[in-house]
Protein backbone atom coordinates (compact mmCIF):
# COMPACT_ATOMS: atom_id res chain seq x y z
CA UNK A 1 0.00 0.00 0.00
CA UNK A 2 1.33 3.42 -0.83
CA UNK A 3 1.90 5.96 2.03
CA UNK A 4 -0.43 9.07 0.95
CA UNK A 5 1.13 11.43 3.82
CA UNK A 6 4.37 11.57 5.82
CA UNK A 7 4.86 13.18 8.81
CA UNK A 8 7.77 13.51 10.59
CA UNK A 9 9.44 15.32 13.04
CA UNK A 10 6.56 18.05 12.41
CA UNK A 11 6.54 21.55 14.63
CA UNK A 12 4.44 24.48 14.57
CA UNK A 13 4.93 27.40 16.99
CA UNK A 14 2.88 30.31 17.30
CA UNK A 15 5.13 32.91 19.21
CA UNK A 16 5.96 31.21 22.49
CA UNK A 17 3.19 29.10 21.88
CA UNK A 18 3.88 25.61 21.10
CA UNK A 19 1.04 24.01 18.51
CA UNK A 20 2.58 20.81 17.94
CA UNK A 21 5.95 19.68 18.97
CA UNK A 22 7.67 16.19 17.29
CA UNK A 23 4.50 14.87 15.20
CA UNK A 24 5.27 12.11 13.14
CA UNK A 25 2.42 9.17 11.37
CA UNK A 26 2.06 8.25 8.37
CA UNK A 27 -1.47 7.95 6.68
CA UNK A 28 -2.00 5.34 3.78
CA UNK A 29 -3.41 6.30 0.34
CA UNK A 30 -7.25 4.81 0.02
CA UNK A 31 -8.05 4.90 4.25
CA UNK A 32 -10.00 6.74 6.53
CA UNK A 33 -8.07 8.88 9.30
CA UNK A 34 -9.33 9.91 12.47
CA UNK A 35 -7.11 12.78 13.95
CA UNK A 36 -8.24 12.81 17.45
CA UNK A 37 -7.76 14.64 20.67
CA UNK A 38 -8.86 17.54 22.43
CA UNK A 39 -9.77 20.77 21.82
CA UNK A 40 -6.01 22.37 21.78
CA UNK A 41 -4.59 19.05 20.61
CA UNK A 42 -3.32 20.64 17.32
CA UNK A 43 -5.54 18.83 15.29
CA UNK A 44 -6.53 21.55 12.90
CA UNK A 45 -3.01 23.13 12.71
CA UNK A 46 -1.87 19.35 11.67
CA UNK A 47 -5.03 19.46 9.32
CA UNK A 48 -3.62 22.92 7.32
CA UNK A 49 -0.03 21.68 7.32
CA UNK A 50 -0.71 18.92 5.49
CA UNK A 51 -3.41 20.78 3.30
CA UNK A 52 -0.26 23.30 2.74
CA UNK A 53 -2.35 26.23 3.90
CA UNK A 54 -0.22 26.51 6.67
CA UNK A 55 3.83 26.23 6.86
CA UNK A 56 5.59 24.31 9.80
CA UNK A 57 7.63 25.59 11.64
CA UNK A 58 9.96 22.47 11.69
CA UNK A 59 10.29 19.24 10.80
CA UNK A 60 9.23 17.23 7.04
CA UNK A 61 5.49 16.62 5.63
CA UNK A 62 5.52 14.69 2.04
CA UNK A 63 1.99 14.40 0.78
CA UNK A 64 1.91 12.19 -2.23
CA UNK A 65 5.69 12.26 -1.75
CA UNK A 66 5.22 16.16 -2.36
CA UNK A 67 5.96 19.40 0.16
CA UNK A 68 2.55 19.79 0.34
CA UNK A 69 3.50 23.85 0.97
CA UNK A 70 2.37 25.63 -1.90
CA UNK A 71 3.10 22.68 -4.58
CA UNK A 72 0.16 22.64 -6.89
CA UNK A 73 0.73 19.10 -7.48
CA UNK A 74 -0.59 18.71 -3.60
CA UNK A 75 -2.92 21.59 -4.14
CA UNK A 76 -4.79 20.14 -6.80
CA UNK A 77 -5.20 16.47 -5.28
CA UNK A 78 -6.53 18.19 -2.02
CA UNK A 79 -9.93 19.28 -0.50
CA UNK A 80 -10.00 20.74 2.97
CA UNK A 81 -13.16 23.45 3.97
CA UNK A 82 -12.34 24.02 7.49
CA UNK A 83 -14.91 24.38 10.16
CA UNK A 84 -14.30 28.28 10.43
CA UNK A 85 -14.38 28.84 6.41
CA UNK A 86 -14.10 32.30 5.70
CA UNK A 87 -16.27 32.62 2.21
CA UNK A 88 -16.89 35.29 -0.45
CA UNK A 89 -19.87 37.60 0.56
CA UNK A 90 -22.23 37.05 -1.88
CA UNK A 91 -21.46 33.04 -2.84
CA UNK A 92 -24.27 31.07 -2.31
CA UNK A 93 -25.27 27.65 -3.08
CA UNK A 94 -24.89 27.66 -6.84
CA UNK A 95 -21.74 29.46 -6.92
CA UNK A 96 -20.34 26.76 -5.17
CA UNK A 97 -21.74 24.41 -7.09
CA UNK A 98 -20.27 26.30 -10.35
CA UNK A 99 -16.93 26.95 -9.60
CA UNK A 100 -16.34 23.10 -8.11
CA UNK A 101 -15.80 21.57 -11.06
CA UNK A 102 -13.28 24.25 -12.14
CA UNK A 103 -11.00 23.22 -9.14
CA UNK A 104 -11.61 19.41 -8.81
CA UNK A 105 -11.20 16.81 -12.20
CA UNK A 106 -13.06 14.85 -10.05
CA UNK A 107 -15.92 16.85 -9.04
CA UNK A 108 -19.43 14.87 -9.15
CA UNK A 109 -21.77 17.66 -10.26
CA UNK A 110 -24.92 15.33 -9.97
CA UNK A 111 -23.93 14.18 -6.56
CA UNK A 112 -22.90 17.68 -5.15
CA UNK A 113 -26.97 18.27 -6.01
CA UNK A 114 -28.39 15.53 -4.29
CA UNK A 115 -26.59 15.59 -0.99
CA UNK A 116 -27.02 19.58 -0.82
CA UNK A 117 -30.99 18.34 -1.41
CA UNK A 118 -30.25 15.98 0.90
CA UNK A 119 -28.91 17.84 3.42
CA UNK A 120 -31.35 20.84 2.97
CA UNK A 121 -29.00 23.41 2.31
CA UNK A 122 -30.52 26.77 1.24
CA UNK A 123 -29.87 28.02 -2.54
CA UNK A 124 -30.91 31.71 -1.98
CA UNK A 125 -28.95 32.05 1.27
CA UNK A 126 -25.45 33.18 0.80
CA UNK A 127 -23.10 30.97 2.65
CA UNK A 128 -21.67 33.70 4.77
CA UNK A 129 -25.42 34.01 5.97
CA UNK A 130 -25.89 30.22 6.62
CA UNK A 131 -26.36 28.70 10.24
CA UNK A 132 -24.03 26.74 11.76
CA UNK A 133 -25.06 23.45 10.75
CA UNK A 134 -25.75 24.82 6.91
CA UNK A 135 -22.50 25.89 6.86
CA UNK A 136 -21.12 22.56 7.81
CA UNK A 137 -23.26 20.98 4.84
CA UNK A 138 -21.68 23.64 2.01
CA UNK A 139 -18.60 22.24 3.27
CA UNK A 140 -19.23 18.19 3.28
CA UNK A 141 -21.11 18.79 -0.23
CA UNK A 142 -17.16 20.48 -1.17
CA UNK A 143 -15.46 17.33 0.26
CA UNK A 144 -17.51 14.43 -1.10
CA UNK A 145 -18.54 15.33 -3.97
CA UNK A 146 -14.60 16.64 -5.08
CA UNK A 147 -14.05 13.29 -4.89
CA UNK A 148 -10.44 14.95 -4.20
CA UNK A 149 -7.45 12.37 -3.56
CA UNK A 150 -7.14 13.78 -0.32
CA UNK A 151 -10.06 15.06 1.25
CA UNK A 152 -9.94 16.74 4.54
CA UNK A 153 -12.85 17.12 7.17
CA UNK A 154 -12.21 18.95 10.24
CA UNK A 155 -15.14 18.39 12.61
CA UNK A 156 -17.29 18.59 9.48
CA UNK A 157 -20.65 17.81 11.55
CA UNK A 158 -20.56 21.51 13.86
CA UNK A 159 -23.57 22.38 14.03
CA UNK A 160 -25.40 19.75 12.02
CA UNK A 161 -28.92 17.52 13.23
CA UNK A 162 -28.56 13.65 14.00
CA UNK A 163 -30.10 12.99 11.16
CA UNK A 164 -27.93 14.98 8.51
CA UNK A 165 -24.90 13.64 10.25
CA UNK A 166 -26.00 10.34 9.60
CA UNK A 167 -26.82 11.07 5.99
CA UNK A 168 -23.32 12.60 6.10
CA UNK A 169 -21.82 9.21 7.16
CA UNK A 170 -23.69 7.04 4.80
CA UNK A 171 -22.85 8.86 1.84
CA UNK A 172 -19.44 9.80 2.65
CA UNK A 173 -18.91 5.38 3.17
CA UNK A 174 -21.07 4.64 -0.02
CA UNK A 175 -18.89 7.12 -2.18
CA UNK A 176 -15.50 6.36 -0.78
CA UNK A 177 -16.87 2.49 -1.51
CA UNK A 178 -17.15 3.26 -5.20
CA UNK A 179 -14.65 5.70 -5.45
CA UNK A 180 -11.81 5.21 -2.78
CA UNK A 181 -9.50 8.35 -1.61
CA UNK A 182 -7.29 9.25 1.37
CA UNK A 183 -9.81 10.53 3.89
CA UNK A 184 -8.38 12.78 6.63
CA UNK A 185 -10.84 14.21 9.28
CA UNK A 186 -10.63 15.62 12.82
CA UNK A 187 -13.93 14.49 15.02
CA UNK A 188 -15.08 14.74 18.57
CA UNK A 189 -17.93 12.41 18.11
CA UNK A 190 -16.00 9.32 18.39
CA UNK A 191 -19.10 6.72 18.72
CA UNK A 192 -20.95 8.33 16.11
CA UNK A 193 -17.77 8.07 13.66
CA UNK A 194 -15.85 4.83 14.67
CA UNK A 195 -17.36 2.76 11.86
CA UNK A 196 -15.91 4.50 9.42
CA UNK A 197 -12.46 5.22 10.36
CA UNK A 198 -9.93 2.66 9.37
CA UNK A 199 -6.87 4.11 11.34
CA UNK A 200 -5.98 6.60 14.36
CA UNK A 201 -4.26 9.07 14.99
CA UNK A 202 -5.03 10.94 18.58
CA UNK A 203 -3.12 14.12 19.06
CA UNK A 204 -2.68 15.27 23.29
CA UNK A 205 -0.73 18.62 23.77
CA UNK A 206 0.66 19.01 20.30
CA UNK A 207 2.02 15.28 20.75
CA UNK A 208 1.02 12.18 18.97
CA UNK A 209 -0.07 9.98 21.94
CA UNK A 210 -1.75 7.18 20.07
CA UNK A 211 -1.13 6.00 16.20
CA UNK A 212 -2.61 2.75 15.26
CA UNK A 213 -5.37 1.11 13.75
CA UNK A 214 -9.02 1.42 15.44
CA UNK A 215 -8.96 -2.57 16.42
CA UNK A 216 -5.83 -1.86 17.96
CA UNK A 217 -6.81 1.68 19.65
CA UNK A 218 -9.77 0.00 21.43
CA UNK A 219 -7.15 -3.13 22.60
CA UNK A 220 -4.85 -0.39 24.22
CA UNK A 221 -6.47 -0.09 26.97
CA UNK A 222 -9.11 -2.04 29.12
CA UNK A 223 -11.63 -1.15 32.05
CA UNK A 224 -11.57 -2.51 35.49
CA UNK A 225 -14.67 -1.88 37.76
CA UNK A 226 -15.09 -3.06 41.33
CA UNK A 227 -14.86 -1.62 44.90
CA UNK A 228 -12.25 1.63 45.55
CA UNK A 229 -9.69 -1.05 47.70
CA UNK A 230 -10.02 -3.69 45.36
CA UNK A 231 -9.38 -1.62 42.71
CA UNK A 232 -6.99 0.89 43.99
CA UNK A 233 -4.93 -2.76 44.82
CA UNK A 234 -5.05 -4.03 41.31
CA UNK A 235 -4.05 -0.65 39.46
CA UNK A 236 -0.75 -0.48 41.77
CA UNK A 237 2.20 -0.18 39.32
CA UNK A 238 -0.31 -0.16 36.23
CA UNK A 239 -0.26 3.26 33.82
CA UNK A 240 -3.84 4.57 34.82
CA UNK A 241 -5.52 6.56 32.27
CA UNK A 242 -8.55 7.62 34.31
CA UNK A 243 -10.50 7.00 37.34
CA UNK A 244 -14.21 7.70 37.97
CA UNK A 245 -15.26 6.79 42.01
CA UNK A 246 -19.06 6.69 42.83
CA UNK A 247 -19.67 6.03 46.80
CA UNK A 248 -17.60 3.04 47.60
CA UNK A 249 -17.17 1.73 43.91
CA UNK A 250 -14.25 2.90 41.13
CA UNK A 251 -14.25 2.68 37.43
CA UNK A 252 -10.89 3.17 36.35
CA UNK A 253 -9.31 3.12 32.37
CA UNK A 254 -5.97 1.38 32.19
CA UNK A 255 -3.12 1.52 29.16
CA UNK A 256 -1.80 -1.71 27.75
CA UNK A 257 -3.46 -5.15 26.86
CA UNK A 258 -5.83 -7.19 28.57
CA UNK A 259 -3.79 -10.56 28.25
CA UNK A 260 -3.90 -13.62 30.71
CA UNK A 261 -2.13 -12.27 33.30
CA UNK A 262 -3.97 -9.20 33.78
CA UNK A 263 -7.06 -10.94 34.15
CA UNK A 264 -5.50 -13.59 36.55
CA UNK A 265 -4.60 -10.19 38.55
CA UNK A 266 -8.09 -8.96 38.29
CA UNK A 267 -9.50 -12.71 39.16
CA UNK A 268 -6.92 -12.62 42.33
CA UNK A 269 -7.79 -8.52 43.17
CA UNK A 270 -11.79 -9.30 42.88
CA UNK A 271 -12.24 -6.78 40.09
CA UNK A 272 -14.16 -6.94 37.19
CA UNK A 273 -12.23 -6.08 33.29
CA UNK A 274 -14.38 -5.07 30.20
CA UNK A 275 -12.55 -4.30 26.88
CA UNK A 276 -13.37 -0.12 26.35
CA UNK A 277 -15.06 1.48 23.00
CA UNK A 278 -12.78 4.09 20.68
CA UNK A 279 -14.06 7.14 23.18
CA UNK A 280 -13.09 5.71 25.96
CA UNK A 281 -9.88 6.08 25.20
CA UNK A 282 -9.17 8.89 23.58
CA UNK A 283 -11.19 10.42 26.68
CA UNK A 284 -8.77 8.55 28.80
CA UNK A 285 -5.66 9.59 26.80
CA UNK A 286 -6.81 13.20 27.40
CA UNK A 287 -7.84 13.05 30.94
CA UNK A 288 -4.27 11.52 31.27
CA UNK A 289 -2.96 14.00 29.68
CA UNK A 290 -5.02 16.67 31.48
CA UNK A 291 -3.74 15.49 34.77
CA UNK A 292 0.08 15.70 35.88
CA UNK A 293 2.64 14.31 34.06
CA UNK A 294 3.09 12.05 37.24
CA UNK A 295 0.03 10.52 36.89
CA UNK A 296 0.45 7.32 35.20
CA UNK A 297 2.94 6.30 37.85
CA UNK A 298 0.83 7.47 40.31
CA UNK A 299 -2.73 6.31 39.99
CA UNK A 300 -5.83 7.23 41.97
CA UNK A 301 -3.48 10.24 43.18
CA UNK A 302 -3.83 12.65 39.61
CA UNK A 303 -5.50 10.81 36.93
CA UNK A 304 -8.95 11.37 38.36
CA UNK A 305 -11.19 12.97 36.14
CA UNK B 1 14.54 5.86 -13.94
CA UNK B 2 15.19 7.54 -17.58
CA UNK B 3 15.34 11.10 -18.80
CA UNK B 4 12.78 10.86 -20.89
CA UNK B 5 10.16 8.97 -17.99
CA UNK B 6 11.29 12.19 -16.13
CA UNK B 7 9.72 13.91 -18.30
CA UNK B 8 6.52 12.27 -19.18
CA UNK B 9 5.86 12.16 -15.50
CA UNK B 10 6.50 15.80 -14.99
CA UNK B 11 4.46 16.86 -18.38
CA UNK B 12 1.06 16.64 -16.72
CA UNK B 13 1.61 17.89 -13.27
CA UNK B 14 2.73 21.25 -15.26
CA UNK B 15 -0.17 21.00 -17.42
CA UNK B 16 -2.47 20.70 -14.29
CA UNK B 17 -0.59 23.69 -12.45
CA UNK B 18 -0.84 26.07 -15.69
CA UNK B 19 -4.82 24.97 -15.59
CA UNK B 20 -5.48 25.66 -12.26
CA UNK B 21 -5.10 29.98 -12.90
CA UNK B 22 -7.89 29.79 -14.83
CA UNK B 23 -10.39 27.86 -11.89
CA UNK B 24 -9.09 30.95 -9.39
CA UNK B 25 -10.34 33.76 -12.67
CA UNK B 26 -13.39 32.05 -12.79
CA UNK B 27 -13.76 31.57 -8.89
CA UNK B 28 -13.43 35.38 -9.02
CA UNK B 29 -15.74 35.65 -11.78
CA UNK B 30 -18.87 34.03 -9.68
CA UNK B 31 -19.14 37.30 -8.56
CA UNK B 32 -20.50 38.99 -11.27
CA UNK B 33 -22.66 41.36 -9.44
CA UNK B 34 -19.19 42.82 -7.85
CA UNK B 35 -16.99 42.52 -10.49
CA UNK B 36 -19.12 43.46 -13.59
CA UNK B 37 -22.38 44.66 -12.58
CA UNK B 38 -21.66 47.21 -9.62
CA UNK B 39 -19.23 48.48 -12.23
CA UNK B 40 -22.08 49.60 -14.35
CA UNK B 41 -24.62 50.92 -11.98
CA UNK B 42 -21.60 53.02 -10.79
CA UNK B 43 -21.08 54.38 -14.27
CA UNK B 44 -24.85 54.94 -14.53
CA UNK B 45 -25.51 57.06 -11.39
CA UNK B 46 -22.74 58.63 -11.69
CA UNK B 47 -23.94 59.80 -15.48
CA UNK B 48 -27.32 60.36 -13.99
CA UNK B 49 -26.28 62.79 -10.91
CA UNK B 50 -23.79 64.74 -13.58
CA UNK B 51 -26.56 65.18 -15.47
CA UNK B 52 -28.51 66.90 -12.59
CA UNK B 53 -25.89 68.82 -11.53
CA UNK B 54 -24.98 70.28 -14.90
CA UNK B 55 -28.49 70.81 -15.75
CA UNK B 56 -28.54 72.23 -12.44
CA UNK B 57 -25.97 74.76 -13.47
CA UNK B 58 -27.49 75.38 -16.90
CA UNK B 59 -30.62 76.38 -15.03
CA UNK B 60 -28.82 78.97 -13.39
CA UNK B 61 -28.80 80.68 -16.52
CA UNK B 62 -25.07 79.32 -18.17
CA UNK B 63 -25.50 79.11 -21.61
CA UNK B 64 -24.38 75.84 -22.86
CA UNK B 65 -23.69 76.38 -26.04
CA UNK B 66 -19.85 78.18 -25.12
CA UNK B 67 -16.87 77.00 -25.19
CA UNK B 68 -16.41 78.19 -21.68
CA UNK B 69 -19.07 76.45 -20.60
CA UNK B 70 -17.66 72.87 -22.34
CA UNK B 71 -14.20 73.63 -20.57
CA UNK B 72 -15.65 73.99 -17.02
CA UNK B 73 -17.90 71.09 -18.00
CA UNK B 74 -14.94 68.53 -18.67
CA UNK B 75 -13.38 69.22 -15.71
CA UNK B 76 -16.12 66.68 -13.85
CA UNK B 77 -13.92 64.22 -12.26
CA UNK B 78 -16.84 62.21 -10.90
CA UNK B 79 -16.73 59.25 -12.84
CA UNK B 80 -13.36 58.67 -11.87
CA UNK B 81 -13.58 59.50 -8.44
CA UNK B 82 -16.86 57.25 -8.12
CA UNK B 83 -14.75 54.34 -9.74
CA UNK B 84 -11.70 54.42 -8.64
CA UNK B 85 -13.03 53.83 -4.59
CA UNK B 86 -15.28 51.28 -5.71
CA UNK B 87 -12.67 49.44 -7.77
CA UNK B 88 -10.14 49.76 -4.66
CA UNK B 89 -12.38 47.99 -2.36
CA UNK B 90 -13.31 45.40 -4.51
CA UNK B 91 -9.64 44.77 -4.60
CA UNK B 92 -9.77 44.44 -1.08
CA UNK B 93 -12.25 42.03 -1.43
CA UNK B 94 -11.12 40.15 -4.64
CA UNK B 95 -8.04 38.70 -2.01
CA UNK B 96 -9.51 38.92 1.47
CA UNK B 97 -12.59 36.99 0.88
CA UNK B 98 -12.21 34.65 -2.19
CA UNK B 99 -8.33 33.48 -0.99
CA UNK B 100 -9.43 31.33 1.88
CA UNK B 101 -11.82 29.73 -0.03
CA UNK B 102 -9.55 29.16 -2.90
CA UNK B 103 -7.51 28.05 -0.63
CA UNK B 104 -10.40 25.29 0.58
CA UNK B 105 -10.45 24.38 -2.93
CA UNK B 106 -6.55 23.31 -3.67
CA UNK B 107 -5.49 26.38 -5.55
CA UNK B 108 -2.18 27.04 -4.26
CA UNK B 109 -0.96 31.08 -3.28
CA UNK B 110 1.09 31.47 -6.50
CA UNK B 111 -2.02 30.25 -8.83
CA UNK B 112 -4.51 32.30 -6.55
CA UNK B 113 -2.22 35.64 -6.49
CA UNK B 114 -1.63 34.96 -10.72
CA UNK B 115 -5.25 34.12 -11.16
CA UNK B 116 -6.31 37.47 -9.23
CA UNK B 117 -4.06 39.37 -11.84
CA UNK B 118 -5.56 38.34 -14.88
CA UNK B 119 -9.02 38.75 -12.67
CA UNK B 120 -7.96 42.36 -12.40
CA UNK B 121 -6.85 42.65 -15.68
CA UNK B 122 -10.10 41.23 -17.15
CA UNK B 123 -12.16 43.33 -15.48
CA UNK B 124 -9.91 46.06 -16.37
CA UNK B 125 -10.45 45.54 -19.68
CA UNK B 126 -14.39 45.15 -19.24
CA UNK B 127 -14.61 48.74 -17.86
CA UNK B 128 -12.88 50.09 -20.21
CA UNK B 129 -14.77 48.88 -23.19
CA UNK B 130 -17.77 50.11 -20.85
CA UNK B 131 -16.23 53.84 -20.60
CA UNK B 132 -15.32 53.89 -24.29
CA UNK B 133 -18.82 52.76 -25.40
CA UNK B 134 -20.38 55.52 -23.05
CA UNK B 135 -17.88 57.97 -25.04
CA UNK B 136 -19.06 56.94 -28.16
CA UNK B 137 -22.87 57.51 -26.94
CA UNK B 138 -22.48 60.57 -24.83
CA UNK B 139 -20.36 62.03 -28.38
CA UNK B 140 -23.29 60.64 -30.54
CA UNK B 141 -26.42 62.04 -28.34
CA UNK B 142 -24.55 65.36 -28.30
CA UNK B 143 -23.74 65.17 -24.82
CA UNK B 144 -26.60 63.09 -23.50
CA UNK B 145 -28.99 65.47 -25.92
CA UNK B 146 -27.96 68.93 -23.38
CA UNK B 147 -24.82 69.38 -23.13
CA UNK B 148 -24.07 66.81 -20.21
CA UNK B 149 -20.22 66.11 -19.84
CA UNK B 150 -19.88 63.01 -18.11
CA UNK B 151 -16.85 60.62 -19.87
CA UNK B 152 -15.98 63.38 -22.51
CA UNK B 153 -13.91 64.92 -19.54
CA UNK B 154 -10.32 66.58 -19.42
CA UNK B 155 -9.16 63.96 -16.97
CA UNK B 156 -9.78 61.22 -19.56
CA UNK B 157 -8.75 62.77 -22.89
CA UNK B 158 -11.04 65.06 -23.39
CA UNK B 159 -13.02 63.15 -26.00
CA UNK B 160 -9.87 61.32 -27.56
CA UNK B 161 -10.78 57.38 -27.15
CA UNK B 162 -7.51 56.23 -26.93
CA UNK B 163 -6.39 58.26 -24.51
CA UNK B 164 -9.49 57.13 -22.16
CA UNK B 165 -9.47 53.60 -23.26
CA UNK B 166 -5.42 53.77 -22.21
CA UNK B 167 -6.52 55.81 -18.81
CA UNK B 168 -9.80 53.61 -17.88
CA UNK B 169 -7.66 50.58 -18.12
CA UNK B 170 -4.37 51.49 -16.32
CA UNK B 171 -6.47 53.44 -13.74
CA UNK B 172 -8.84 50.07 -12.88
CA UNK B 173 -6.10 48.14 -13.38
CA UNK B 174 -4.39 50.45 -10.29
CA UNK B 175 -7.11 50.44 -8.63
CA UNK B 176 -8.02 47.17 -8.07
CA UNK B 177 -4.15 46.22 -7.23
CA UNK B 178 -4.04 48.89 -4.70
CA UNK B 179 -7.11 47.51 -3.28
CA UNK B 180 -5.41 43.69 -3.59
CA UNK B 181 -1.89 44.49 -1.52
CA UNK B 182 -3.94 46.07 1.07
CA UNK B 183 -6.37 42.84 1.40
CA UNK B 184 -2.82 40.58 0.86
CA UNK B 185 -1.41 42.47 3.66
CA UNK B 186 -4.20 41.67 5.98
CA UNK B 187 -4.28 38.32 5.53
CA UNK B 188 -0.77 38.18 5.93
CA UNK B 189 -0.31 40.39 8.94
CA UNK B 190 -3.82 41.71 9.81
CA UNK B 191 -5.01 44.77 10.36
CA UNK B 192 -1.34 45.83 11.42
CA UNK B 193 -0.68 45.33 7.41
CA UNK B 194 -2.65 47.79 5.94
CA UNK B 195 -2.12 50.55 8.70
CA UNK B 196 1.61 49.48 7.61
CA UNK B 197 1.38 50.17 4.19
CA UNK B 198 -0.90 53.96 4.71
CA UNK B 199 1.85 54.93 7.12
CA UNK B 200 4.66 54.15 4.42
CA UNK B 201 2.83 55.69 1.63
CA UNK B 202 1.98 58.55 3.38
CA UNK B 203 6.03 58.84 4.48
CA UNK B 204 7.16 58.14 1.07
CA UNK B 205 4.80 60.97 -0.25
CA UNK B 206 5.30 63.49 1.92
CA UNK B 207 9.32 63.41 1.44
CA UNK B 208 8.95 62.99 -2.48
CA UNK B 209 6.96 66.31 -2.03
CA UNK B 210 9.16 68.12 0.22
CA UNK B 211 12.34 67.19 -2.02
CA UNK B 212 10.40 68.10 -5.29
CA UNK B 213 9.20 71.46 -3.74
CA UNK B 214 12.24 73.94 -5.20
CA UNK B 215 11.83 71.66 -8.37
CA UNK B 216 7.94 72.07 -9.06
CA UNK B 217 8.19 74.79 -11.51
CA UNK B 218 10.27 72.73 -13.54
CA UNK B 219 8.66 69.83 -13.30
CA UNK B 220 5.20 70.95 -14.09
CA UNK B 221 6.85 72.33 -17.06
CA UNK B 222 7.78 69.17 -18.31
CA UNK B 223 5.33 67.40 -17.83
CA UNK B 224 3.85 64.82 -20.14
CA UNK B 225 0.78 62.66 -19.74
CA UNK B 226 2.82 59.83 -20.53
CA UNK B 227 4.56 60.15 -17.38
CA UNK B 228 1.07 59.24 -15.75
CA UNK B 229 0.88 55.71 -17.40
CA UNK B 230 4.72 55.02 -16.91
CA UNK B 231 3.96 55.88 -12.85
CA UNK B 232 0.54 53.49 -13.38
CA UNK B 233 2.76 50.67 -14.87
CA UNK B 234 5.48 50.61 -12.25
CA UNK B 235 2.64 51.04 -9.26
CA UNK B 236 0.69 48.11 -10.74
CA UNK B 237 4.30 46.17 -11.08
CA UNK B 238 4.66 47.21 -7.65
CA UNK B 239 1.02 46.32 -6.23
CA UNK B 240 0.98 43.26 -7.94
CA UNK B 241 4.36 41.85 -6.76
CA UNK B 242 3.37 43.31 -3.14
CA UNK B 243 0.46 41.16 -3.35
CA UNK B 244 2.60 37.90 -4.33
CA UNK B 245 5.03 38.23 -1.52
CA UNK B 246 2.28 38.83 1.42
CA UNK B 247 0.44 36.08 0.21
CA UNK B 248 3.18 33.84 -0.03
CA UNK B 249 4.05 33.56 3.71
CA UNK B 250 0.14 33.55 4.89
CA UNK B 251 -1.88 31.09 6.67
CA UNK B 252 -5.26 30.51 4.55
CA UNK B 253 -7.62 31.28 7.55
Amino acid sequence: MTTAIEITDLSRRYGSTTALEDVAFDVEEGTICGLLGRNGAGKTTTLSIVAGQERPSGGRVRVFGHDPADDSRVAARTSFVKDDQRWPDDFRLREVLAVGPAFHRGWDAELARSLAADLRVPEKTPVKKMSRGQASAVAIVIGVASRAPLTIFDEPYLGLDATARQLFYDRLLADFSEHPRTILLSTHLIDEMESLLEHVVVLERGRVRLDCDVDEARASAYSVAGTTRAVRAFLAGRAVLSTHGIGGLTTATVEGAADGRVRADAAAAGVELSPVGLQQVVAALGAASAASPTSLDAPLEGARS
Amino acid sequence: MTTSSLTARSRPEEARTASRIAPVVRLHFARRLNLLLVPLFVSAVTLVVSIVVQLAIQRAGVDPGTAEYAAGARQNPGIVWALSGYLVATGVSSVATSYPLAGALGATRREFALGTAVTHALTAVFVTAVLVGMLGLERITGHWFGGFYVFDVDVLGAGDPLVLAAAAFLGTWLSLSIGGVFGASWLRFGPRGPLAISVVTVAVLAVAVLLAVPSFAAVAEAFRAWWLAVAAVALIALTTSGTFAFLRRASVR
